[in-house]
């Protein structure tokens, strides 16, 4: 048994991606024993970036950067982001059990639980990371 | 068994957050989940007299709010977040770091950050409280012996005669924490005692608490809650103390106190002997005068009395009632969650009101259990008179009896300076149980 995760991250150790704004996600399998398998790379269409740099751009939000609290996912325009470009990239780790990133905005979140991916949010190494979600999985026996 | 409690008149171990607003210039940060802090706030200080946010309360108070994150991957980086942020923007004289259940379950290493503080040189400590650690009786003492192990820390000095540090009822917890805390205060440096009271307006805050290891003794003011700390002080410090659990109400009781702890400080008797009697003089002319009042009265009077308070109020409320105003007591119900080890001396006093008078005492947290125990008292049609918190005006009323409002929570009065101990603390309840009993009435 294990648990699928798309980690937000562009060299496929840190964790530094958030989602909203996010080109690349390493896929790993979290096995039963503790350990972790990459499975693969996987990019996020360019379409995609443009579609939602755009709307990010037009909007002329300052506050749109890897500093901001609200995720680029749903805080950056007011109400209409781009949901095409959500859905796609939402298609696109599927068959995840869970997504992690830097940050990911609400409306995102609800998106991904909707389609039985769970979010979390951390920093820095993704084997860290790893250590701290396997105990989690455990303790929820999730991971049996 | 079930597990819930119905009207709880006390909080979790984390209400102690309340006992470090109370310290002049001390400032708790929580690390706990979000809504904790705020709920606490409700319950111990707008819903104990609306005592209002003081200095670093309510919604002052910094917290980490952690939430599934925290939990997950950890809280120490939030927690450093909230302490630096709390040293940019507030101004502090201690800071009390107090953990939640969240922090506590998952196992953050909060002394290890807190350390971190310490070592810059900042005032700063941290204790334990998650709320499954008890109520807030608890907490109380286990913030102040964070404060005493790591602030006050190691002390040789030198013993000052005439020094007390007081420990007795719990801000917050008891609404009339203020003026009671005062008026202790008045009486003891009226036998010519100094007095570190440490909690509240007329305590000289954090510089006070650093002089807690030249007192010359301790006092705990208290049927139980208190005696930790005193223990702690006489193994850190060799500062004896002094255990007396009955809160003097009245005249009878106040100079029986104050005999008590002048014998014990070794204090000149012609001096206690001097303060006590021009305090009783002014007493009893009031208590005189009302003797009209209590025998010619026609209409009903109070026939038994029901305390559901603290140990500290069904005690010496009890007292007073019964040996200065002659009511007789009822059953007592004691609703802070006594420990054990603590109910034996409580349960004794009670067998020994008065020279021939005992007292029934129940120790009970449930309410709804308390009312079944009030249904099914034999009160023969007369009314009982029942000294408790809001939660117990329906039952009263359902009794139809008279209902004082003294206990958590007290949400039927505005309580500022009021205290109910001493000389003139027995004169003010006895207004103020006859005031009530004079307004049913048309």
């Amino acid at each position: 048994m294990s648990i699928k995760i798309a980690v937000g991250s562009s060299n496929g150790n840190i964790i530094d991606q958030h989602f909203g704004s996010g080109t690349k996600f390493y896929i790993f399998d979290l096995l039963e024993g503790g350990d972790s398998k990459l499975v693969e790379a996987r990019e996020v269409q360019t379409d995609v970036i443009d579609s939602l740099q755009t709307s990010c751009s037009s909007n002329g939000n300052v506050q749109c950067d890897s500093e901001s609290n609200s995720g680029c996912g749903s805080g950056c325009n007011s109400g209409g982001h781009d949901e095409s470009a959500l859905y796609k990239k939402i298609n696109l780790i599927l068959d995840c059990q869970a997504v992690l990133v830097n940050q990911v905005g609400k409306g995102a979140e609800k998106l991904l639980l909707k389609n039985g991916i769970s979010a979390f949010e951390a920093k820095g190494s993704i084997e860290k990371a790893f250590l701290k979600l396997f105990i989690y999985y455990k303790r929820t026996k999730q991971l049996l | 068994m079930t597990n819930i409690v119905e009207q709880p008149r006390y909080y979790c171990a984390l209400g102690a957050q309340q006992t470090v607003v109370a310290i002049n210039k001390a400032v708790p940060i929580l690390h706990s989940g979000p809504g904790c802090g705020v709920k606490l706030f409700r319950g111990l200080s707008s819903e104990s007299g609306y005592q209002g946010v003081g200095y670093s309360g309510g919604s002052s108070i910094p917290c980490t709010n952690s939430t599934e994150r925290e939990v997950v991957f950890g809280g120490e980086d939030r927690l450093r977040e909230v302490i630096d942020g709390t040293l940019k923007v507030l101004k502090f004289e201690l800071l009390v770091v107090l953990t939640g259940c969240t922090a506590d379950i998952v196992g953050d290493d909060v002394g290890q950050v807190v350390s971190e503080y310490q070592e810059r040189g900042i005032p700063i400590v941290h204790a334990e409280t998650g709320g499954f650690k008890g109520s807030n009786y608890i907490g109380h003492e286990l913030v102040i012996e964070a404060i005493i192990n790591q602030f006050i820390g190691e002390s040789n000095v030198e013993k000052e005669k005439g020094l007390v540090n007081v420990w007795s009822v719990v801000p917050y917890q008891d609404s009339f924490w203020a003026g009671n805390l005062s008026q202790i205060k008045k009486l003891l440096e009226g036998i010519g005692l100094k007095v570190n009271i440490l909690f509240g307006p007329e305590s000289n805050g954090v510089k006070e608490w650093k002089t807690i290891p030249s007192a010359q003794f301790n006092l705990v003011l208290s049927p139980w809650v208190g005696l930790k700390t005193a223990k702690l002080l006489e193994n850190k410090y060799g500062t004896p103390y002094l255990h007396y659990p009955v809160l003097p109400i009245g005249g009878g009781e106040t100079s029986k106190f104050l005999r008590t702890v002048g014998e014990f400080a070794e204090i000149d008797s012609e001096k206690i002997e001097c303060f006590i009697k021009k305090e009783e003089k002014k007493y009893y002319y009031y208590i005189e005068r009302s003797a009209d009042f209590f025998i010619e009265f026609r209409f009903d009077l109070a026939s038994r009395f029901f305390n559901i308070s603290d140990s500290f109020y069904a005690l010496g409320v009890s007292k007073f009632l019964l040996n200065e105003l002659g009511i007789v007591p009822g059953e007592q119900f004691i609703t802070d969650n006594t420990p054990e080890e603590h109910q034996e001396l409580i349960i004794n006093e009670f067998r020994n009101l008065s020279k021939s008078i005992s007292a029934k005492v129940t120790f009970e947290v449930d309410g709804g259990i308390i009312k079944q125990k009030l249904r099914e008292f034999e009160h023969n049609n007369h009314k009982p008179l029942i000294l408790g918190s809001s939660w117990d005006r329906d039952i009263t009323s359902e009794l139809n009896g008279f209902w004082l409002n003294i206990s958590l929570p007290v949400m039927h009065r505005l309580v500022l300076d009021r205290s109910y101990i001493g000389y003139s603390g027995g004169l003010r309840l006895a207004e103020d149980i006859y005031g009530n009993i004079l307004e049913t009435y048309k």
